[in-house]
């Protein structure tokens, strides 16, 4: 299940495979909650637009067509239709959520953003653990090496050593990804 | 997330590191650093939370049919309310002729628009011929598409003699959507796709 691709994955849970459809949960959950913070700028909401996207996930696997498209490609258009409905919702007077970085950004540059975000936060899931873990210390945390080094309890240069086999992974599931 | 930038790559990764691999690194360190960090996630979404149903169909034949049912009493008796207090009065806005796929060529329909209210709730009404009386069980959806996806139900519905009227209020904005689509579902065909049977693109009001 690790290694399998994440088509394969869809196509299974078309099928009505449970397992297929938690493993697309591990790996895409995240991303999508991630995307739905940032379109919709609101916690409790995002929660709800995740919940929402697995469900049409779900519901639509059957209609994917690899030959159409990747699959990551597929499950990033069902998460912004699911985020787009949730934004449609709101109840309170319409107003811009807060992205990130806080600089103005244009469509354009929102919608390369979130793509790149997508596909950097999913490739991140496909880590093994330990390297996923020493990667988000390391850009996000604001810890230092050592701090880190200090927080999971392992050597320092353990932390330089996943941090390096993490980028080097990322660097192949993210071959074709240029800024 | 903490105000402190990240180290350096070098000081990420440690020296000795050949150019090529290096430059690798580099580009994927950049990538990381444009974006922000995912967010954890809370315990309601530890796992899918919502259990969905092991056929993974919303439209199951059972609960169409049960819709319809629902949808039909419903109209009932909204049509009495209407008829007894302004007759047919709806507000139509506009109306888009919809063309029989290859799938049916030789049915049409027309899909009429109404005024949305206070709430942005509008009425539709689908009129349609020439469709097929599908098997018991069977029934058709009128649905909305966008970017040659699936992309909102509006109602579903059956016919018997080969036309029909049916009516529903949705929320959607239609300007979001690039077409209308009627398809049909065939109890017992659950392996393939629902065939398109009528298709209009949409039309702004």
């Amino acid at each position: 299940m690790a290694t399998e691709d994440d088509a394969a994955l869809i196509q299974r849970t078309g099928l009505g495979d449970r397992d297929a459809f938690e493993e697309l949960y591990r790996r895409f959950a995240r991303p999508v909650l991630g995307m739905a913070i940032r379109q919709l700028g609101d916690n409790g909401r995002a929660e709800d637009a995740t919940q929402e996207t697995f469900t049409a996930i779900w519901r639509s696997a059957r209609s994917y067509k690899p030959e159409r498209g990747t699959a990551s490609a597929w499950l990033y258009a069902v998460a912004r239709h699911a985020i787009i409905d949730r934004a449609r919702q709101r109840v309170e007077p319409a107003a811009e959520a807060p992205d990130e970085p806080s600089r103005d950004l244009g469509p354009d540059e929102h919608a390369e953003l979130s793509w790149l975000a997508w596909r950097v936060h999913s490739a991140l899931q496909r880590l093994p653990e330990r390297e996923r873990a020493v990667l988000e210390l390391a850009y996000w945390s604001g810890l230092s090496q050592a701090e880190i080094a200090s927080y999971l309890d392992v050597p320092l240069g353990t932390v330089k050593t996943r941090t390096r086999a993490g980028l080097a992974r990322l660097s192949g599931l993210l071959d074709e990804v240029r800024r | 997330m903490s105000e402190r930038h990240p180290a350096g790559l070098e000081e990420l990764v440690g020296d000795g590191i050949p150019e090529g691999e290096l430059a690798e690194l580099r580009r994927v360190d950049s990538l990381l650093r444009a974006v922000s960090a995912p967010p954890e996630l809370p315990d309601r979404l530890s796992s899918p939370v919502r259990e969905p149903s092991r056929s993974g169909r919303l439209w199951t034949p059972r609960r169409a049919l049960a819709a319809v049912a629902l949808a039909a009493a419903v109209a009932a008796v909204f049509f009495g309310l209407g008829a007894w207090t302004a007759g047919d009065r709806f507000d139509e806005r506009y109306a888009v002729s919809m063309s029989g796929t290859f799938e049916a060529p030789a049915a049409s329909a027309v899909v009429r628009v109404g005024g949305a209210d206070a709430d942005g709730n509008r009425p539709i009404r689908l009129e349609a011929a020439g469709l097929e009386p599908l098997p018991e069980g069977g029934y058709y959806v009128l649905w909305l598409e966008k970017d040659g996806e699936y992309a909102g139900t509006c109602g579903t519905f059956a016919v018997a003699e080969g036309e029909t009227e049916a009516e529903w209020t949705v929320s959607y904005d239609l300007g979001d959507y690039d077409a209308w689509v009627v398809s049909a579902r065939v109890p017992g065909d659950e392996a393939s796709d629902a065939p398109r049977i009528l298709e209009a693109e949409i039309k702004a009001s």
